[in-house]
This record gives structure tokens, C-alpha cells and sequence, in this order.
């Protein structure tokens, strides 16, 4: 079992299995392939157990009594390269392992300039499509030629408009509230892109004003494009 | 000819991912999405504009632009 601390050998002590196991095996960074793989080595985890395991992306964990958890901040759950999409959508990634979500959206290339709009998802899995999106979002454009000069707007619909693309490069870096719980599900983020003569940049909050669990979510582009999305979670405490 | 717009799907429980074209009514909800952002470039560009014209004119008063940007 873990949670022993540490012993102090000294010369001529007699290593006993019970040392090795609950000293040495019990408490040291086990490594496995998968969490089934985890499960099956070991059926009844102690407080304090820390394990790596393999998936993808791989995941550093402590049992803390009830389950196994990365008790250090953020923990990637996933990390998607897309090429020529205009929908990029991730189910069942929020789960009650995770109070919160932190999404970091960047494309290299925007042909067709317009907004990212976001849906959630449910755990079928299918879109949150009632029409009780409420979302505003200030910003700016340093110029007019090829983007809103005027960024303010609140509306409800059947998805958020989360940001504003220009050509050229735009990132989405935003938080993820109340997602895995039936609660309503709260969106902010800031949104910046750029083209060759303008930049813009977008403060977002939305809200997904029902009481449901959201479990994934689907972001827009107004053409295809090519980026990186990359889902993290973390706790309240 | 339209670009032909394409979904990425990611299922992090089953890790399974899906690249494919747009379906109808995906095609009908970006769309509405275009149409959507067609009309708020155009409430922009018309605010713009007016603002344009409207400093003009209190330049011809012979506000200074200092006084402009007081406003």
C-alpha cells in the first residue's frame, strides 16, 4: 500500500517483501499502456498511488481515495490537427472528471473571413440546438477593409458566435464552465485574427441557458481552414 | 464553383476520428451562419460610413480635430 512515507535502511537490515512491496512497488510511478491496464494490476488502489499511463495524450495520475486524477492544473484530453475543415467538432470530451475546460483554437489559414460560432454537444452524440444561446461580444478592427468595424452584439440562436475570423491566422483561447453538470453551460474567450493589412481582436461571454450537461462541442469557421485544437481540463479544487 | 466545406470529428471516448463533407444540413446551417455575418458586416460598413460622412461635415463647420475627438 502507498501512503507508508519513507523507510531508512540501514546496513545489514533484512529486505523484506513486505518493504519492497509497500515501500518501493506501492509507491513509485508505475507506468502502464492503458487504464484498463491500470485497473487490472491493480484492483483495490491506495490513497496516494501515482500512475503514468500511455493513452494519448498520456496522463499523470494520483489516486486521491475515490479515483485516479492529474492534481496538477491542466490535463490535455486532447490535441486535434485539422486540415481544410470548416467544423471541427469534439464529442465526449467533458466528463465529471473535470470541473472546467480550457480550449486553445489556432488555424494557420482563414480563406473565407466571417465568425466561429460554437454548439455544444450531448453525450448521444448530437448538437444542444434549442435555441437558447445568449452570447455578446465586444472588439476591434484596426481596419475596415475586410472585417466588422463594429464587433458589439447580443442575440440569442441555435449556436454562439464566439469570435470574428480575418484572413490569414485567428486563435481562440477560451473557458469552459459547468459543462459535465446540468447546469447552465458558460462560454468566455478571446478571439484574435489577422491579415496582411488588419487585425481584430474579440472579447466573448455565452451562455447555454438550460440546465443540461453538455459533454462536447462543434466550432465553425465561415470556410475551411487548417489548425490545431487542443482541450484541456481542470478542477475547482 | 463553392468550396466543398468538411467536418473533423473527434470522439475522445472511442478515439475514433471522422474527416467527410458537409451534410445538407450542415451545408443549410452555414449558410444561415453567412447570411448572418453578410448582414452584420453590412450594419458595420454602413456605421462606418456614416461616421465618415459625419466627421466630414463637422470638419466643414471648422470644428479642429482636436475639438472633434473631444466629442
Amino acid at each position: 500500500m502507498a501512503g507508508l512515507g519513507r523507510k531508512v535502511f540501514t546496513a545489514g537490515d533484512v529486505l523484506t517483501a513486505s518493504d519492497v512491496q509497500n515501500y518501493l512497488m506501492d509507491q513509485t510511478n508505475m507506468v502502464f499502456a492503458g487504464t484498463a491496464a491500470r485497473s487490472s494490476a491493480i484492483a483495490t488502489p491506495t490513497t496516494g498511488m501515482t500512475t503514468y499511463v500511455g493513452t494519448t495524450p498520456p496522463q499523470l495520475e494520483t489516486y486521491t481515495g475515490a479515483a485516479y486524477q492529474n492534481l496538477c492544473g491542466l490535463t490535455l484530453l486532447n490535441a486535434s490537427t485539422f486540415t481544410t475543415a470548416s467544423s471541427i467538432q469534439v464529442d465526449n470530451v467533458f466528463t465529471t472528471a473535470y470541473d472546467n475546460y480550457r480550449i486553445i483554437l489556432t488555424t494557420t489559414s482563414v480563406v473565407t473571413p466571417g465568425t466561429i460560432t460554437a454548439t455544444l454537444r450531448t453525450s448521444a452524440p448530437a448538437d444542444l440546438n434549442a435555441a437558447s444561446y445568449g452570447y455578446i461580444n465586444t472588439g476591434f478592427s484596426a481596419t475596415a477593409a475586410t472585417t466588422p468595424t463594429s464587433l458589439g452584439s447580443s442575440a440569442s440562436g441555435t449556436s454562439a458566435i464566439v469570435g470574428y475570423t480575418n484572413q490569414n491566422t485567428a486563435s481562440w483561447v477560451g473557458d469552459i464552465l459547468n459543462a459535465p453538470i446540468a447546469q447552465p453551460t458558460v462560454l468566455t474567450g478571446l478571439t484574435i485574427s489577422q491579415s496582411a493589412t488588419d487585425i481584430n481582436a474579440t472579447n466573448h461571454a455565452s451562455v447555454y441557458k438550460v440546465s443540461v450537461a453538455a459533454f462536447g462541442i462543434r466550432f465553425n469557421f465561415a470556410g475551411n481552414c487548417t489548425g490545431t485544437l487542443k482541450i484541456y481540463g481542470y478542477r475547482n479544487a | 464553383m463553392s468550396e466543398t466545406l468538411n467536418a473533423y470529428i473527434v470522439d475522445v471516448a472511442t478515439g475514433e476520428v471522422t474527416e467527410r463533407p458537409f451534410t445538407d444540413s450542415e451545408m443549410a446551417n452555414h449558410e444561415t451562419m453567412k447570411a448572418e455575418f453578410e448582414l452584420r458586416q453590412a450594419q458595420a460598413d454602413a456605421k462606418a460610413t456614416a461616421r465618415t460622412s459625419a466627421l466630414a461635415k463637422l470638419k466643414a463647420l471648422g470644428l479642429t480635430q482636436a475639438e472633434i475627438s473631444a466629442l
